[in-house]
């Protein structure tokens, strides 16, 4: 009789071990874990201000949804300046990227030991701008030759070697 | 000879159809491969590079650092904790003078409005992470000589230099403690608006930046205003520029807007309930 009590009780008492070890509390989601809601009477008075003269702060705080326009200023100290040149002069254009800078960036490769320098957003004559650039490139480097690689599909100009401030200052002194 | 010169007028013709050989479509010269796989048979199978006799020949590879009974290297000296508690200390990524003046001349900050962690984080170009262990900013002195904006800055270290060249320009700077969930709700605070929780109190700083808060040369915002406007002459006469002088200026009331030292966001006060969607303040009602 007694074996038998215990047979029956062992399943139950079993499963609700494994059950213990095996499972966490349920995680919630930010919803559900949060407090109930008490009576109203325990939670501290409150004001609800309509047209808060406070909210022009709060409006401070969000950020802008696009990227803002620049303003046209009198002088830029740090250097940067707007686009000026004019896309049907010459036969080739290079689009400033969505934040306003000039294309120009330094792609290092084997832990620094190839530098390239890339010129994006090309458009127009791209064969045109190779040629001055790579006037410009080698004058930096006391006329040696330099070696470079057009990518006319992407608009992409690669230079071997960092001249990034070389070609940012030069693309910037012809109005891109 | 003529046969050779139509394989490769063939090759050509060929080549112009294919696309244009660059570094993405090369393959590397025959033979200059080595095969993966060692060989098996008679000859083939014969040492594989692992040399005759002993330990090498069975590939015993030794545990990194074991030199085979010495006292090894890397016990041979004691532990010096030079790095003790380093993953633990507070850390403020650098904003250099030049980004500042660049974020100001593309209109990415507006210098109408005193500037805090929450102007710069939301300009889309920078990034606090308080999860690293990042406490706000520190602004430093690169393109010092070329900041030219009349600003009002709350920054979270701030050299000698950098607050001289600031207080040339007739701005102020204030260096300013935030407890982490602080600098969380600072890092996105439109973030934090959504989730219509109440504007936390903000604590003041732990022991160990104490000194540095309260000390008047680093303009800190629990230091005297006297002993900082005593600073600020004291700083013009060291670097030698004239103070310009702020109660005559016509953006007065901007140059001085401060927080206070429990206030997380200028003009709101701890305990308001933002409503972004009626565009409501929640206040609670004093007693």
């Amino acid at each position: 009789m007694a074996a038998t009590t215990k047979l029956t009780l062992w399943p139950k008492l079993s499963q609700q071990l494994i059950r213990l070890i095996n499972t966490q509390p349920a995680l919630h989601s930010n919803f559900r874990s949060s407090k109930v809601v008490e009576p109203l009477d325990q939670y501290p008075e409150v004001e609800i201000v309509h047209n808060a003269p406070e909210w022009k702060y709060v409006e401070r705080l969000l950020p802008p949804r696009i990227v803002p326009q620049p303003k046209p200023k009198e002088s830029y100290p740090s250097g940067w300046q707007p686009q000026t040149a004019n896309a049907s002069e010459r036969s080739y254009y290079i689009a400033r990227t969505k934040n306003h800078m000039v294309p120009v960036y330094l792609h290092t490769r084997f832990r620094g030991q190839r530098r390239l320098t890339v010129v994006r957003r090309v458009q127009g004559d791209i064969w045109a701008l190779e040629r001055d650039l790579r006037a410009v490139v080698e004058s930096a480097r006391n006329g040696k030759l330099c070696a470079s690689r057009v990518n006319e599909l992407s608009g992409q100009i690669y230079f071997h070697g960092d001249y990034v401030d070389v070609l940012r200052d030069h693309l910037k002194s012809q109005g891109f | 000879m003529a046969n050779l010169r139509e394989s490769s007028d063939k090759a050509l013709k060929l080549l112009r159809t294919l696309p244009r050989v660059q570094i993405g479509n090369l393959r590397p010269n025959p033979n200059s491969k080595q095969n993966d796989k060692r060989g098996r048979a008679q000859h083939g199978g014969d040492k594989h590079g692992a040399g005759n006799k002993g330990s090498g020949q069975r590939q015993n590879f030794m545990r990194l650092g074991y030199e085979t009974g010495n006292q090894p290297f890397y016990l041979r000296f004691p532990y010096e904790p030079y790095y003790k508690g380093h993953h633990l200390r507070r850390q403020y990524p650098p904003l250099s003078l030049l980004q500042l003046q660049v974020l100001i001349d593309t209109n990415r900050i507006d210098i109408s409005q005193p500037i805090d962690i929450a102007t710069i984080c939301n300009s889309g170009l920078l990034t606090l992470k308080p999860a690293e262990l990042e406490y706000g900013f520190q602004l430093t002195d690169h393109g010092l000589d070329n900041f030219k904006a009349k600003i009002n800055i709350e920054v979270q270290h701030a050299s000698e230099a950098v607050i001289a060249a600031v207080e040339r320009n007739g701005g102020v700077i204030r260096t300013a403690y935030y407890d982490p969930r602080c600098l969380h709700i600072l890092a996105n605070p439109k973030k934090f608006f959504q989730k219509g929780v109440p504007i936390p109190k903000r604590m003041l700083p732990p022991q160990d930046a104490v000194a540095y808060y309260t000390d008047a040369k680093n303009r800190g915002y629990l230091a005297n205003p006297e002993e900082i406007s005593k600073e600020r002459l004291v700083l013009a006469q060291k670097y030698g520029y004239e103070l310009p002088r702020i109660e005559e200026d016509p953006q007065y009331e901007m140059l001085t807007a401060a927080k206070d030292g429990r206030q997380l966001f200028y003009g709101l006060e701890p305990g308001w309930l933002i409503n972004l969607v009626d565009k409501v303040i929640v206040k609670p009602k004093e007693t």
